[in-house]
């Protein structure tokens, strides 16, 4: 289970207070408990002897007897029971004045006055002990409780302050987008280990981007570098076809290259739209009506749909306005409007929906669901035989993230469909 | 002679009797010589620089129709012979062909007075009619008809005469014809007139099929017009337009 850093450190540490707390608080109670009753024995140990000491002064019984009457708390009677030594224990008996049982800590010792034996008996209420007990007990806890809410906030508002720059940190590294120019912007700090952290992310951000960038720029020269020798290629076809001598079978063969050529300039044409789109030099944005781009392309599709007898079905609202670079816009519904018919079957379908809020474009074609992995990757071919180069989809998807949009591919009712969402 | 007929007289003499003139600068000799090769057949004749230096030497002596300029070049960017020719107070027609294409080129080159862009590789068949509208556009008077025997394309109006009859015509097929008789006796390749007829998305198709339906409706029209039969189609590869 995933836990904050924040839960963590506090959980221990309330685990162990909880912990203390178990172990500490009866450990607490026993300990003062058996302290204060060691305490009391001793008061009334002390008591008896100075009651012995005043009694061995000389009094008459008839002075003991009113004593005895006179003091609650000791009493001298006559020994009905035989008590070799000072002993103590505990007893309840009923106080008449507080209307309540009471606890009372009782020492009896054997004494020999007159030549008879008899035991003296000294009290002690433990009422006292009891309410300071429970006093202890409620301190005990509320300084417990204290100490939680203490270790709570302290280590709350502490592990704020410490992770802060992690924090930062950790949202810089989440926003990053490497085929953005914004790099992230780690703040200083001054705790070692996150300076050291930011340290290392940058130079790895650095890194990474100079890998991409050359990467970018190693396609795009070799894109821009190939658009020359293209060109002379084209060139001499051109003129080579010119030849009043060419022979059928040659004439051929300038058929099959031309067409050759032709895939060359379409893949090298993406490929620098692709480098370009990863370059951002497609920033400028407008309100783009998607269904006058639709309507537009439209004549030249339905044209193009007419050799596979595949009809083209359009719904779409009036006006679909979105935020885009024109260009782009244009880019992305021809890239599918051309999948959908290049991969349709004869006599096949092309539906077109467009809402407010997505465009899809569905089609017939083979049986089976495609690839959703390997759709959008650069290269991927649907189907080896084609003659497509495997672009179009990774222009699209490019686009469709550079506006920050969504895209999805279904296949339902044997129909593939591409669905993007504004 | 009527104002209508003294342009239409001087269109076709443009077009017929006297070749267009144009300056290539270019520093790749292989291309150079296949665009001089083809351009020279259909009556443009055509002068190579393959540097800033000769090309501005060429510009100080002559006066062109039109200059091709490549932007990469050995000795400079070619944008400088568009500020040599502002400062000179020039206004030959520009038509920029470049391998590097971006927007921020595309822009400064339309300050600089660059009348169209054609990025590289391209159909040499394309680039003739390009040199042949930016001419037709510099030598604007109001009306714009391009004669071709029997047959007269009006380019403002959009309409075709074959023996002084307008025909019903598409908006295509008036592009079409227009490449046609523009690269008159030159074979097309299906692909080059499907990438002049649909740009862009044309080299994105991999069937250019539809050229053939295109084709067979302006042949119809225009024999239904009583116009005779130009257009050949050459076994494998294309068309073209037999004078």
């Amino acid at each position: 289970m995933r836990k904050k850093l924040l839960n963590k450190t506090l959980g221990a540490n309330l685990l162990f207070s909880m912990v203390l707390m178990v172990i500490a608080a009866p450990s607490f109670y026993i300990i003062t408990q058996k302290l204060y009753l060691a305490e009391i024995d001793e008061t009334l140990l002390l008591k008896n002897t100075e009651i012995l000491n005043e009694l061995k002064k000389g009094k008459s019984e008839e002075e003991l007897l009113l004593l005895n009457r006179f003091n609650k708390d000791f009493k001298i009677e006559a020994a009905s029971f035989s008590l070799s030594k000072d002993s103590f224990f505990f007893q309840m008996s009923y106080d008449s004045i507080l209307k309540e049982n009471e606890h009372y800590r009782i020492l009896k010792s054997p004494i020999k006055l007159y030549g008879k034996d008899f035991i003296l008996t000294a009290k002690i209420s433990l009422l006292e002990s009891e309410d300071f007990q429970e006093n202890v007990a409620l301190l005990f806890t509320a300084i417990l409780l204290f100490l939680f809410f203490g270790f709570y906030l302290i280590t709350r508002w502490q592990s704020q302050k410490l992770w802060k720059p992690f924090y930062h940190a950790l949202e810089e590294i989440e926003h990053i987008e490497i085929d953005k120019q914004r790099m992230p912007e780690f703040k200083t700090t001054n705790i070692e280990e996150f300076a050291r952290l930011n340290q290392a992310m940058e130079q790895w951000m650095k890194k990474n981007k100079a890998i991409f960038d050359s990467h970018r720029e190693f396609i795009d020269n070799a894109a821009h570098e190939l658009q020359t020798p293209l060109a002379v290629f084209q060139g001499k076809i051109d003129i080579l076809i010119q030849r009043p001598d060419i022979t059928e079978g040659q004439s051929e063969i300038l058929n099959e290259l031309n067409q050759a050529i032709g895939r060359m300039n379409k893949l090298n044409k993406n490929l620098l739209l692709l480098s370009k789109l990863e370059s951002n030099q497609f920033i400028e944005t407008s309100e783009i009506d998607l269904n006058e781009v639709v309507q537009r392309q439209l004549m030249f599709f339905k044209e193009q749909a007419l050799s596979k007898s595949i009809s083209i079905d359009i719904a779409s609202d009036a006006a679909v306005k979105v935020k885009c670079n024109g260009l782009l816009a244009e880019v992305f519904i021809s890239n599918l409007f051309l999948n959908a018919l290049k991969y349709n079957v004869v006599n096949g379908i092309i539906s077109v929906k467009l809402s407010q809020h997505s465009f899809a474009i569905s089609n017939s074609g083979i049986a089976q669901a495609l690839d959703e992995d390997q759709l959008f990757k650069r290269f991927t071919k649907i189907n080896p035989s084609s003659d497509g180069n495997g672009l179009g989809l990774s222009i699209v998807c490019k686009i469709v993230e550079l506006n920050g949009w969504k895209i999805q591919y279904k296949f339902k009712h044997s129909l593939h469909s591409f669905e993007i969402y504004f | 002679m009527e104002e209508k007929d003294k342009i239409q007289y001087f269109f076709k003499f443009r077009y017929y009797f006297c070749a267009m003139k144009i300056l290539m600068i270019e520093d790749e000799a292989a291309l150079a010589s296949s665009i001089r090769a083809y351009l020279k057949s259909n009556d443009v004749h055509c002068e190579w620089a393959a540097n800033l230096t000769s090309a501005i030497d060429k510009i100080a002596t002559y006066e062109y129709d039109c200059i091709l300029l490549d932007l990469m070049l050995p000795d400079g960017d070619g944008f400088e012979i568009l500020k040599h020719l502002r400062k000179e107070g020039r206004n030959d027609g520009v038509i920029v062909i470049s391998a590097k294409e971006t927007l921020e080129t595309r822009i400064e080159g339309f300050n600089l007075g660059v009348d169209d862009f054609l990025v590289k590789p391209f159909h040499l068949s394309e680039l003739l009619v390009r040199i042949q509208a930016l001419i037709r556009r510099k030598n604007f008077n109001g009306s714009n008809t391009i004669l071709y025997n029997e047959i007269e394309i009006d380019i403002v109006a959009k309409t075709v005469k074959v023996h002084n009859q307008i025909i019903e015509i598409t908006k295509k097929e008036i592009e079409l014809l227009l490449y046609l008789i523009g690269n008159k006796n030159k074979v097309l390749s299906k692909s080059s007139i499907a990438e002049h007829l649909s740009g862009d998305m044309a080299d994105m198709l991999d069937n250019h099929d539809f050229i053939y339906a295109h084709i067979k409706n302006l042949k119809r029209k225009l024999s239904d017009g009583g116009g005779a039969d130009y257009i050949k189609s050459v076994y494998g590869i294309g068309y073209k337009w037999q004078a």
